[in-house]
């Protein structure tokens, strides 16, 4: 069975083409990486996949099921849970009570034991965060946040999580600390897709990475033979496959640039 | 199947449960316990002041009392600004007044009875209006609404078979004793008041209140993740409609008799708007606080600068002192001030930290069920 | 057919005033209902001007569009710019512009009372037979200046940088922003020239109809039906909204009764909302609030 599948995907915005025949398949119980250069469609494919934008053509399987009209809350519903580059959550809730906004999105027969409150506590303590747990959303710190923001998801028991550059803008600690929690998380069977630019995380946690450039997808597989692919470095515009620096990619998906190390300020 | 990953063992605590967690170092009983001593000075006022003109300037803050916990219900809450609920205060009055002149009821506390009915009647009206309005994004949505205000009033000038229009409606006039005669009324709005509190009270600690706030904070990610959000802003918004005419009911009765100008006004929304920001928006206490603090100066003003130029500005000077000074309303700051007051005293002794930690996380987690 | 041009003419001049107001709430996303005063004291602005200097209606609009722009940038320096950081912008703005309204129309009312007033000169009361109907001069001429000025904003939008600041801004603040507009000067001007139109605006409505400082709030629920009719942002909508709007409450009146046809003009407003929520042109809202 085809777990998520995405089949020449086009989008485009009035005159840009963000994604221009790509295609990505996720094989169940992985860790997929998805790169590519600022402007190649990362983010788009993930809005299209969970709904957030239409595609203009291409065909979404999840689970071998078609999905034709793709929206936020169905997908959620579905098992799909994402996280979002510009992290999204709940200021003015507590850190408990965004843990439980999600909670109306899992059947209702699982929702007393994925909402009890000892389930809350295991989350709250799986993202370090529990002693936190009455403060105002609007509170936490930038990484903080992208630890909430994971957990609610978490805590809807999705089967497929997407992360939007969970590295960005965070400091190399906290990096390594949320690749333990992806790994200890699939480790369970959780399936994972990744968008990153941090390539140091990307090739220390995925099993299979495609790489996009231009809307299409032009490379898929493991982290070494992706590493030294002669495309991918063409891909990046000659440059070693270091870290890119935060820009304002062209799909216009990311908010403005941060100033100085986010992780600093707030 | 990866179901199960993360499911824990689990117990008969329902989700709800969840929500009754409180903010740190709130102490639950210090509200009720103000909250049990203004219901006490409430219940005696007009029994120890007797001057009709006081009881009056009460029953009206009573009321807005009502008007504005129910204005916030669903703006405070959701953070969608709606300026039409004079709307509902209008619907409320005329459905009481016509109710009570198709009944014959006679002039004493059984047109009471009619006030719940006035409620239900101005909800009824929140279906249609809130549908409409509530398809637009919250720019549009503010404007439609201050547009239905204009359109209800139209309607009841134009609609003189129902509302005989500008002539206005009279209702029954009870032959009460002339001394206690604001006391009937005073206690009809003292039940509204203290019935709109209790459903903002009620609203503030379910599910329901938290998924408002949700919409107010990300309507789109709170969607995405499953919350209603279109039902939850619907039945926000008609609750606030049924307690704004549950307003109107006891205001047209008191008032005997009622002409359009008279009860779709236009700086009804604005005053609503302006205690609730005053005394707090989203909290349960300000819009309480605000009528109680404006409504009697309003009324002061009306009566002291009658001459309408001055009362006017006197008005929009407060209206712009108060939106500068506080813009987040009383209760916020002085709940701020309190809470960081006692953190300073228990750092002591508690580890309780402030948010403003860096972005490390505790290392993994050691507690694991 | 009398009243569908009645309604043209009369329309040009009200869609200029509610190209003002969107053109506000495109830049800067707030609402200025203390448009509906501004016009009332541009109205009386003309009257001074005419009654006391015996300044003819027109020239004065030599005066009080400057004036106009002036009051309009004051307002926005001293009023809104407190704004800026507020996370309910529009509402606040309502509230805001609300306050500022209610204080004109105080100061207004002390300053000439309640009493009503009307703008005299030769062409207001004189018509001109033109294809068959008689046409009030001051109509026409009202007509010629809303085309006029809005010919004078289109040029300003298209034609010159800050037009094209003001463009940048309507479309995304934030990007203008990072691309070197000044925002703030770009929204104090934006404000300025929304409160401008108002003086033609003023002396049009003071010249067609009695005004006192009540007038108001009529003035400004018929340009808050169009703007949003328009959709808000959109000037050309507005424009559009604005003569179809005036034209059909014109012949409602003619064809039913007078009395209906204020509320024509809100059900209109009503329908077209239900089929499209964002009024005819409406700026595409941001998905994120």
């Amino acid at each position: 069975m085809s777990f998520l599948e995405v089949r020449e995907a086009r989008k485009r915005f009035g005159g840009l083409t963000a994604l221009d025949g790509a295609s990505l398949s996720v094989r169940e119980g992985s860790i997929t990486g998805l790169i590519g250069p600022n402007g190649s469609g990362k983010t788009t494919m993930l809005n299209v996949i969970t709904g957030y934008e239409k595609m203009d053509a291409g065909q979404l399987e999840f689970c071998d099921r078609r999905l034709a009209k793709p929206r936020p809350d169905r997908i959620c519903m579905l098992g799909i849970g994402r996280t979002f580059q510009l992290t999204r959550i709940f200021g003015s809730l507590t850190l408990r009570q965004n843990l439980v906004v999600g909670s109306r999105a899992v059947p209702h027969a699982r929702r007393r034991e994925l909402y009890s409150p000892e389930r809350l506590n295991w989350l709250l303590d799986f993202i370090g965060l529990r002693r936190l747990e009455d403060e105002r959303g609007s509170s936490l710190s930038y990484g903080q946040r992208k630890l909430l923001e994971l957990a609610i998801i978490l805590a809807q028991d999705p089967k497929l999580v997407l992360l939007d550059e969970p590295a960005g803008g965070i400091n190399p600690t906290l990096i390594g600390h949320i690749a333990e929690h992806i790994r200890e998380l699939n480790r369970k069977g959780m399936t994972f897709l990744v968008v990153e630019h941090n390539m140091e995380f990307v090739m220390g946690i995925c099993h299979e990475i495609t790489v996009m450039q231009q809307g299409r997808d032009i490379l898929t597989g493991a982290p070494e033979v992706v590493r030294n692919d002669p495309r991918v470095l063409d891909a990046y515009l000659g440059g070693a496959l270091e870290d890119e620096p935060e820009e304002e990619s062209a799909s216009g998906s990311r908010g403005p640039a941060p100033a100085a190390d986010p992780g600093e300020s707030r | 199947m990866t179901e199960g990953v993360l499911s824990e063992a689990g117990s008969s605590v329902t989700p709800d449960s969840v929500q009754r967690h409180r903010l740190p170092h709130r102490r639950p009983g210090a509200g009720f316990g103000v909250a049990a001593v203004g219901l006490a000075i409430a219940v005696a006022f007009p029994f120890v002041i007797s001057n009709p003109a006081i009881t009056s300037i009460g029953i009206f803050t009573l009321l807005f009392v009502c008007a504005a916990s129910a204005w916030n219900m669903f703006s405070g809450l959701s953070g969608y600004i709606a300026l039409g609920n004079t709307v509902f205060f209008g619907v409320g009055a005329y459905a009481i007044a016509i109710g009570a002149e198709h009944i014959h009821l006679r002039a004493d506390d059984s047109v009471f009875l009619l006030v719940p009915v006035a409620g239900l009647v101005a909800g009824a009206f929140a279906l249609p209006f809130g549908w409409l309005a509530l398809r637009t994004r919250r720019h549009t949505f503010v404007v439609i609404t201050i547009a239905f205000f204009f359109i209800f009033q139209l309607l009841a000038y134009n609609l003189g078979g129902l509302t005989k229009g500008a002539a206005g409606m009279t209702l029954p006039v009870p032959q009460w004793d002339p001394v206690t005669y604001n006391i009937h009324f005073y206690f009809a709005a003292l039940i509204v008041a203290v019935a709109t509190v209790l459903g903002a009270w009620l609203i503030h600690i379910s599910r329901f209140g938290l998924e408002l706030r949700t919409i107010k904070d990300d309507e789109d990610r709170a969607r995405g993740l499953g919350v209603l959000t279109e039902r939850v802003k619907m039945q926000a918004f008609v609750i606030s409609g049924i307690f704004t005419g549950l307003a109107g009911g006891v205001y047209a009765y008191f008032v005997g008799s009622i002409y359009p100008p008279d009860v779709f006004v236009a700086n009804f929304d604005v005053t609503i708007a302006i205690m609730t920001f005053l005394g707090g928006l989203g909290t349960i206490s300000g819009p309480v606080l605000g009528a109680l603090l404006l409504e009697p100066l309003q009324q002061y003003f009306t009566l002291r600068f009658s001459a309408n130029g001055v009362y006017l500005i006197a008005y929009g000077v407060l209206f712009l002192v108060i939106i500068r000074f506080l813009p987040a309303g009383i209760v916020p700051t002085v709940t701020k001030g309190i809470r960081a007051y006692l953190r300073g005293r228990t750092e002591r002794g508690m580890t309780v930290l402030p948010a403003a930690a860096p972005d490390q996380p505790d290392p993994l987690p050691t507690s694991r069920p | 057919m009398r009243a569908v041009i009645d309604g043209v003419l009369t329309g040009a001049v009200y869609a200029l005033m509610g190209a003002g107001l969107t053109l506000v709430f495109g830049v800067m996303n707030i609402i200025n209902i203390a448009q509906g005063i501004l016009v009332v004291l541009a109205a009386y602005m003309t009257y001074v001007l005419n009654r006391y200097l015996h300044i003819d209606l027109f020239v004065g609009l030599v005066f009080t569009i400057p004036m106009m722009f002036l009051v309009g940038v004051a307002i926005e320096r001293l009023f809104i710019r407190r704004l800026q950081s507020q996370g309910n912008r529009t509402g606040l703005s309502i509230l805001v512009t609300y306050a500022v309204a209610i204080i004109l129309e105080g100061l207004l009312t002390i300053v000439f009372s309640a009493d009503y007033l009307h703008l005299h000169a030769w062409y207001v009361d004189r018509s001109i037979p033109i294809l068959g109907f008689y046409l009030p001069y001051i109509y026409l001429m009202g007509f010629g200046l809303a085309v006029a000025m809005l010919a004078v904003l289109y040029v300003i939008l298209y034609r010159t940088r800050l037009g094209m600041g003001i463009r940048a801004s309507v479309q995304s603040r934030l990007g203008a922003e990072l691309v070197g507009i000044d925002i703030n000067r770009t929204s104090t001007l934006a404000f300025g020239i929304g409160t401008a139109v108002t003086a033609a605006g003023g002396m049009i409505f003071g010249a067609t109809s009695v005004f006192n400082p009540n007038s108001g709030y009529d003035l400004i629920s018929i340009l808050l039906v169009i703007i949003v009719l328009g959709g808000l942002g959109s000037i050309g909508g507005a424009l559009i909204a604005g003569v179809v709007m005036l034209v059909i409450e014109d012949v409602t009146a003619v064809l039913w009764s007078p009395i209906w046809s204020s509320t024509m003009f809100f059900a209109v407003l009503v329908v077209v909302l239900i089929a499209h929520p964002t009024g005819l042109f409406g700026k595409p809202e941001a998905r994120a609030q």
